[in-house]
């Protein structure tokens, strides 16, 4: 079939294509049908075989191409296409009939082909595999074989050897007969005298009892050793189990707290694990007093161990579904924070935890260079100072106020204790004074006795006076009862001449006594808030009331015009006799 | 580092006592005996032929010589230099000699393996054991010297048989699984023997005392299986090496491998310190040498200085290609040894032979890896601490220890190289604690 190759008519290639195109309608045009062309069985049909379909029969050679069909389905036994001839010289018809019959067979035939050719490809393959096996048997096969080979040289070798060696062991047996009969003399040890033993005893005979001896022996060697095993891996045991007991211990610990919490998948190992802890509980108090290495506690104890291991190992991968779950999937479960917010919410926090930092960095840094700038002697004197600065004026001002005060009042007193001798002296003259005229009024006294009423008085003053005088003298110490007064300076005087010799509380009572409020307004520096009111103290003396002032304080800040108010203190006449 | 001045020795004979005190070593047929301290020459003994062998007793008051051409053994005492004794096995031939660890006895062992004559210096009483096994490591002692295990072969089968040493009686002896036994060593608690087959078939059998099988322990099958066994001081762990570069090591609760230790060419762990020995050419040792030079010059063939060097990790370690074809490849652990307190392993792996690894039995790895400029011929440690001296057949010797490792020249002569060492116990005396370690040379 491959002369109609040749055929083919470049020219009509164009109208080739549109036949190709016909030729997938279904209709039965003699054209289309005298395109199709049935190449080889092995090229299947693609869209270029159209073209040599088309190629074989043109609209020109329609007569050639049914004749040459003819030709070659006859030969290959199918019925001619032509319809029988009536005669010679007529044209024959074409049989479509038979064509169409024909078609068909040809694509029975065709259908057969491809089966039969399947089928010598799977043929093809089962055979390729059956040799690749076979020959793998066989490379095993070697191998055994050569094994075997081996086995039976090595056998046939140990026969040998053997064989040889019994030989060898007549001849030495021979050897030795010969050696032993000949009882060489020569065989001999010479030694000049027997050496003791090493552990010094004396040898023994060898006896049953020596045989049990050291049977006996042989086997306490043998049994301490073992002993001494047993021991060791005795330890050794009680050290893993407690390092056992410890771990599922800890493994219970671990895993107790998750319980607690509702989880979303509550799985059967969840249930299985909260009876697990109270089932353990109760274990571990068991355990405990069974120290012993039964079967039963060291099953017990490896099957919690396994059963916690197990659990601890589903919690682990739990967890680690649910961290790959929200890390592909997203924001599934509301517990679960995604990675990345995870991620962004501890770098903002590590951003603000730095800028803190930095922040109390900055402050330090100038607080310390206030504290620590370098500036002169004077000014870090005077800031050092700076708060209390004000006060400090106020203070030495009224440091120097008081030293003032303190100069006058000085200088008073020595003008005091000056007029005190002063009136002292007078007091003495008055006195004598005094005697001489009343010796004089004693002498006068029958000639004037409207004198006598005043002198009387006078007498009766100075004699109360003197007697209240030793009264007071007396009664000084109490301070606090206001006392009748004294009838005028001399009253005064005689107190004071008694009194300064005797104690200095009297010159003090008199001193407070007469604390004028002339110096009302003065301020007393030592005293505290509560002490100094000075006005009242002030008023006080004023009074006609002689109290006193029973606040020691006081005493300095009334230094001043004790002696005028001395000479001024009025006199009261009620207390008189 | 003192070294003393080079004394002549022949057949690397040279032992120190077991209490420290004495340094017997031979010169042709003499036997000297010297002073620890002052090397002085104490005694000096004159045998009858060339000796091969020499072996203290263990209380220090005897040295036995062996002399194996001539079939004779003579026994020198320290405390009696006249005091003289010669076994002589005539025409039994002599192959093999060694005490009892009682210091009274002398097991001699005849040609051909044919048996063990166990001669008394106590009594006139001779024992023969027959059928002794000829094997790598056929007898051992147990450390506190009451029993003896010997392995033997009868009608093509193993057994081994444990003897009382006070008495020589037979106390056990059993058959054990092995195709051809190669080795057996007592734990040092005394309580369990390990019996390991030929490197044709990887097997370690653990038998107790009374001779019942504890445990037995296979790593792997066909290919070439132990190479070398050593037990841990404490009797907690057996180290096995074997020819696939592995240490397996089993512990002493359930005899089952609680790890192993790989040996391979490259170091990529930034945890391992690496110390390489590098060379220093004396014209360049200008400045601070770490390591404390040499007392003697040097020879005029100068063998040059040498120190060590951390190496940065990743360090790849010379190997060797072993011959395919021959018997006793070079491949595999070759040499085992644990420090006195257990704390460190100390391996050679026969494909890297310039290179020591230090395992760290605490943390069960890796601890160091020292690499030789030539191949490592023998290591040993120290009795008391852990100290691990190397020589690798140069003119040096290397120490190494937690704190550091040093290489020290050994002043000698010329071609004269250590081949070999042997360490002394530590003495403690009334000032010093120090401890000695002979060098041996080769002529």
């Amino acid at each position: 079939m491959g002369d109609w190759m040749t055929v083919t008519d470049p020219g009509l290639s164009s109208e080739s294509k549109n036949i190709s195109q016909n030729t997938s309608e279904t209709k039965m045009s003699p054209s289309s049908l005298y395109s199709q062309q049935v190449l080889c069985s092995s090229i299947p049909l693609s869209k270029n075989v159209h073209s040599f379909f088309s190629a074989f029969c043109t609209e020109q050679n329609i007569e050639q191409s049914i004749s040459y069909l003819d030709q070659e389905l006859t030969t290959f036994g199918f019925p001619s296409l032509y319809e029988e001839s009536k005669g010679k010289e007529t044209k024959r018809e074409l049989n479509i009939v038979a064509v169409l019959n024909c078609m068909n067979e040809l694509l029975i035939l065709q259908r057969k082909n491809l089966l039969a050719q399947e089928n010598v490809e799977t043929q093809n393959l089962k055979l390729g595999s059956d040799m690749d096996h076979l020959q793998s048997c066989y490379a095993k096969l070697k191998v055994q074989k050569l094994q075997n080979i081996i086995a039976s040289r090595a056998t046939q070798y140990n026969h040998d050897m053997k064989r040889k060696e019994r030989e060898y062991n007549k001849l030495k047996e021979r050897l030795h007969q010969l050696v032993m009969n000949k009882k060489d003399k020569k065989i001999a040890m010479e030694v000049l005298n027997y050496v003791g033993r090493a552990d010094g005893k004396r040898g023994s005979w060898r006896t049953g009892k020596t045989e049990a001896r050291n049977e006996d022996e042989m086997y306490k060697i043998l049994l301490n050793d073992y002993e001494y095993r047993q021991k060791q891996i005795l330890m050794e045991n009680a050290e893993l189990k407690k390092v056992l007991q410890q771990m599922k211990k800890e493994m219970i610990s671990l895993l107790s707290p998750q319980k607690q919490k509702p989880r979303e998948r509550a799985d059967d190992g969840t249930g299985t694990v909260l009876s697990d802890v109270e089932e353990d509980a109760g274990e571990l108090n068991r355990e405990s007093m069974w120290d012993l290495s039964c079967e039963t506690v060291r099953e017990q104890l490896t099957n919690s161990i396994r059963k916690q291991w197990r659990i601890l190992k589903s919690h682990v991968e739990k967890l680690d579904n649910q961290v790959s779950k929200v890390h592909l999937e997203g924001f599934n479960d509301e517990d679960v924070i995604s990675r990345q917010d995870h991620e962004q919410e501890t770098e903002k926090l590590e951003l603000e935890i730095q800028q803190c930092k930095e922040m109390i960095k900055t402050q330090q840094q100038l607080l310390q260079q206030q504290l620590a700038t370098a500036c002169d002697d004077d000014t870090t004197s005077l800031l050092r100072d700076c708060y209390l600065l004000e006060e400090k004026e106020r203070l030495k001002e009224e440091w120097s106020l008081f030293k003032e005060q303190k100069k006058n009042f000085e200088k008073e007193r020595r003008s005091f204790t000056e007029a005190a001798i002063r009136l002292g002296l007078e007091r003495k003259a008055f006195e004598e004074e005094r005697a001489s005229w009343l010796k004089q009024q004693f002498l006068n006294m029958t000639t004037f006795d409207h004198q006598n009423s005043e002198n009387v008085k006078l007498f009766s003053a100075f004699s109360g006076s003197s007697d209240r005088d030793n009264l007071t003298v007396h009664s000084r110490p109490q301070q606090k009862k206001p006392h009748s007064v004294s009838n005028g300076s001399p009253a005064c005087t005689s107190k004071l001449t008694k009194s300064l010799p005797a104690s200095p509380s009297t010159s003090d009572f008199c001193q407070t006594r007469s604390c004028v409020s002339e110096h009302s307004s003065v301020n007393v520096l030592n005293i505290s808030p509560e002490e100094s009111k000075p006005n009242q103290v002030g008023r006080e003396c004023t009074n006609p009331k002689w109290s006193v002032a029973s606040r020691p304080g006081a005493r300095e800040g009334c230094y001043s015009g004790c002696s005028v108010t001395c000479t001024n203190s009025h006199v009261e006449k009620d207390d008189l006799p | 580092m003192n070294f003393s001045e080079v004394f002549k020795l022949s057949g690397l004979l040279c032992k120190f006592s077991p209490d420290g005190k004495y340094l017997a070593s031979c010169v042709q047929y003499r036997l000297v005996v010297r002073d620890v301290n002052t090397l002085q020459i104490l005694q000096l003994y004159t045998c009858l032929d060339q000796i091969q062998h020499i072996e203290w007793s263990a209380d220090s008051l005897f040295i036995l010589c062996a002399m194996y051409k001539r079939g004779l053994v003579q026994v020198w005492s320290l405390e009696q230099p006249e005091w003289h004794c010669r076994i002589d096995e005539g025409s039994a031939g002599l192959v093999a000699s060694c005490w009892s660890p009682d210091g009274r006895h002398i097991l001699n062992t005849t040609e051909f393996h044919l048996r063990i004559t166990v001669w008394s210096l106590c009594t006139k009483s001779v024992s023969y054991i027959k059928y002794p096994k000829a094997c790598q490591q056929g007898i051992t002692f147990t450390r506190d010297g009451r029993y003896m295990a010997l392995a033997e072969r009868r009608d093509c089968k193993d057994y081994v048989s444990v003897f009382v040493c006070s008495d020589w009686q037979l106390l056990r002896h059993f058959d054990t699984d092995t195709q051809d036994l190669a080795g057996i060593e007592w734990a040092p608690n005394g309580c369990v023997l390990a019996v390991w087959d030929t490197c044709l078939e990887y097997k370690v059998l653990l038998y107790s005392l009374d001779g019942r099988l504890l445990s037995a322990y296979c790593a792997y099958e066909w290919s070439l299986g132990i190479k070398s066994v050593a037990w841990s001081p404490s009797s907690q762990f057996l180290a096995v090496g074997s020819y696939d570069g592995k240490v397996r090591i089993l512990n002493h609760v359930t005899w089952k491998m609680i790890t192993d230790f790989e040996h391979p060419a490259t170091i990529t762990n930034p945890k391992i310190v690496v110390y390489k020995e590098a060379e220093k050419s004396p014209r360049l040792a200008l400045g601070s040498l770490a390591f404390p030079p040499p007392r003697a010059a040097a020879g005029p063939l100068a063998s040059t200085e040498s120190k060590y060097e951390i190496a940065s990790v990743p360090v790849a370690l010379q190997t060797l290609k072993p011959v395919a074809d021959r018997a006793n490849p070079k491949i595999g652990i070759g040499a085992l040894a644990f420090s006195p307190d257990s704390y460190f392993l100390a391996t050679r792996n026969d494909n890297v032979p310039n290179a020591i690894w230090i395992w760290d039995i605490q943390k069960l790895r890796l601890f160091v890896v020292l690499e030789q400029l030539s191949p490592v011929r023998s290591f040993q440690w120290d009795p008391q601490q852990p100290r691990l001296a190397i020589c690798t057949g140069g003119s040096k010797v290397y120490l190494w220890s937690p704190a550091g490792c040093v290489s020290v020249q050994v002043p000698g002569e010329g071609e004269h190289c250590p081949l070999g060492g042997t360490l002394a116990n530590e003495r403690l005396s009334a000032d010093t604690h120090h401890g000695s370690f002979g060098a041996l040379s080769g002529t």
